[in-house]
């Protein structure tokens, strides 16, 4: 009994030592995992447990063994199978069976309790990070993206299936949580974007990038208008290989720093992923007012992923936009006059302006 | 009735009648001198209604201890999903048998069938059964009791 289910090596402790000590409980020296011999030496193990786990491990093992056999069954019928619904149920369910006959594997659980070679090709690890994500950070991101009305003012809903990631180039190369204000140096260069799927998808699949910003002050119809920062299609993602590579990808607008105008309200930097269903030839495409339902329903594109930042007017956005020359922006004001074009610009501000492009500041 | 000034310095006396009540400071080395008769007593009935004592202590293991832990947890829900399967199948098979058995027996014999489907109305568990306490009774067992008339 034991011995009846055969186990992937590629699931195994890297560890010889800590392995040992998960299937064959602690040694007389102490857990390996515990750094410092003091508190190996002090270490008691819980009573009783080695016969516990010996015995706990038959009826795992016995679990396993059937689903095992299950997954076998359903790969076979998937074989002959030829409908497109029938193929995807029965898909379905063999990825059920492959996570649970390791779902109790507690070389497994080890691996990814410590975060050590988890290989996300293997449906167990999808499964267990995706159960992490959809727990804490799944729910943040459509918090944010309803409370600050990203949906539906962009994209009419989301249904969140892949964990997309933004870092941008700075000494920490931190991530940030959606909806978290920036500074306007801090998203001067384009971000670091990783897409992590979770569902089994065929390697270098493709996906499209878009980041858009509803807020821009839009005065002839006294509302906003959207303008694109940032569009690239057919980047090549694969479960194991989140990072997205921009350079084997189709830029079909380059990145434009966010660029808001003093005293308007803070823009929202709305960034979505998109499923291809196949290569996108690349168009030019107009940044201002860029309808992003229009260019999802043409190109056939299926939202699986969002993020989202906010900016505002602030001590770095005068260096920004001398440095990409971006103009000297507007000031708005609360009381509105007869003549909004006189006021919108004010008078010292341009004097600033001028002031700052012609002595740039280091 | 007294604040909780003088209850803290009534426990006090109780617990460390060597510092006096004008004079409470705490003792924060180990304790060195007997505790006073009846203090022990104090100390005990505090200490189980206090919040600490009314849950388990948390087991610190190690990684590799806990994830053991956890495959046990695990096996033992298994194992009880399998028992309590195998308890419905087994009352499920009961069930149909006396199923069968039942039709069967309307096909031979209809007269009999009504006699041992009869539905017994009232028939219900005995309100004279005693109430299930801790302890038994100071009589155990009443040997001249009979049921009511009805």
């Amino acid at each position: 009994m034991k011995n009846s289910i055969v186990r992937a090596a590629g699931l195994q402790i890297r560890n010889q030592r800590i392995r040992d000590a998960v299937l064959n409980g602690v040694p007389k020296t102490g857990p390996p995992t515990l750094r410092s011999r003091w508190a190996r030496s002090r270490y008691v193990s819980p009573e009783g447990i080695n016969e516990a786990f010996s015995l706990a491990k038959e009826i795992v093992d016995k679990e396993a063994a059937n689903h095992k056999s299950a997954a076998g069954e359903v790969e076979k019928e998937l074989k002959s199978a030829t409908g497109e619904e029938q193929r995807a149920e029965l898909a379905k369910n063999l990825e059920h069976h492959l996570v649970k006959s390791e779902f109790h594997n507690p070389e497994v659980r080890f691996n990814f309790m410590v975060k050590d070679s988890v290989d996300l090709n293997e449906p167990i690890y999808r499964y267990l990070s995706r159960t992490e994500w959809a727990a804490k950070e799944m729910l943040i991101l459509m918090q944010r993206l309803e409370q600050h009305h990203v949906i539906p003012d962009t994209m009419p809903t989301l249904d969140p299936r892949a964990q997309v990631d933004v870092q941008f180039v700075t000494p920490t190369m931190s991530s940030f949580e959606p909806g978290s204000f920036l500074s306007n140096e801090v998203c001067e260069r384009r971000p670091r974007i990783s897409i992590q799927e979770f569902e089994p998808i065929a390697k270098d699949s493709l996906y499209s990038v878009v980041i858009v910003n509803p807020d821009v002050p839009d005065l002839e119809n006294d509302s906003f208008k959207t303008l694109l920062h940032y569009a690239a299609v057919n980047i090549r993602i694969s479960n194991d290989a989140p990072e997205v590579d921009f350079a084997q990808a189709t830029e079909l607008a380059d990145y434009l720093p966010p660029h808001p105008e003093k005293n308007a309200p803070a823009q929202r930097f709305c960034v979505w992923v998109f499923r291809q269903p196949a290569r996108v030839e690349g168009a030019e495409i107009s940044r201002e007012g860029f309808d992003i339902r229009q260019f999802a329903g043409a190109n056939n594109l299926e939202a699986v992923g969002a993020h989202m930042w906010r900016v505002r007017y602030d001590l770095t956005t005068d260096f920004i936009r001398a440095k990409y020359g971006l103009g000297p922006g507007s000031v708005y004001f609360r009381a509105r006059t007869a003549k909004p074009e006189e006021a919108l610009l004010h008078v010292r501000h341009r004097q600033k302006w001028e002031k700052f492009v012609e002595t740039p500041s280091k | 009735m007294m604040n909780w000034k003088q209850g803290l310095r009534a426990f006090q006396a109780v617990v460390r009648p060597h510092i006096s009540a004008a004079q409470p400071t705490l003792v924060r080395a180990k304790r060195t001198t007997k505790l006073a008769p009846g203090a022990s007593r104090v100390i005990n009935m505090v200490s189980v209604i206090s919040a600490r004592k009314k849950q388990p202590r948390r087991l610190k293991m190690c990684k590799e201890d806990q994830v053991r832990h956890q495959m046990i947890m695990a096996a033992w829900k298994l194992h009880l999903r399998d028992e309590k399967a195998e308890r419905t199948n087994k009352l499920k098979a009961q069930y149909e048998k006396i199923t069968e058995a039942c039709d069967e027996l309307q096909k031979l014999d209809p007269a009999l069938y009504e006699a041992a489907t009869a539905r017994e109305k009232g028939k219900r568990f005995s309100p004279e059964m005693r109430i299930p306490t801790d302890t038994p009774p100071r009589q155990p067992w009443q040997f001249d009791w009979s049921p009511p008339d009805k």
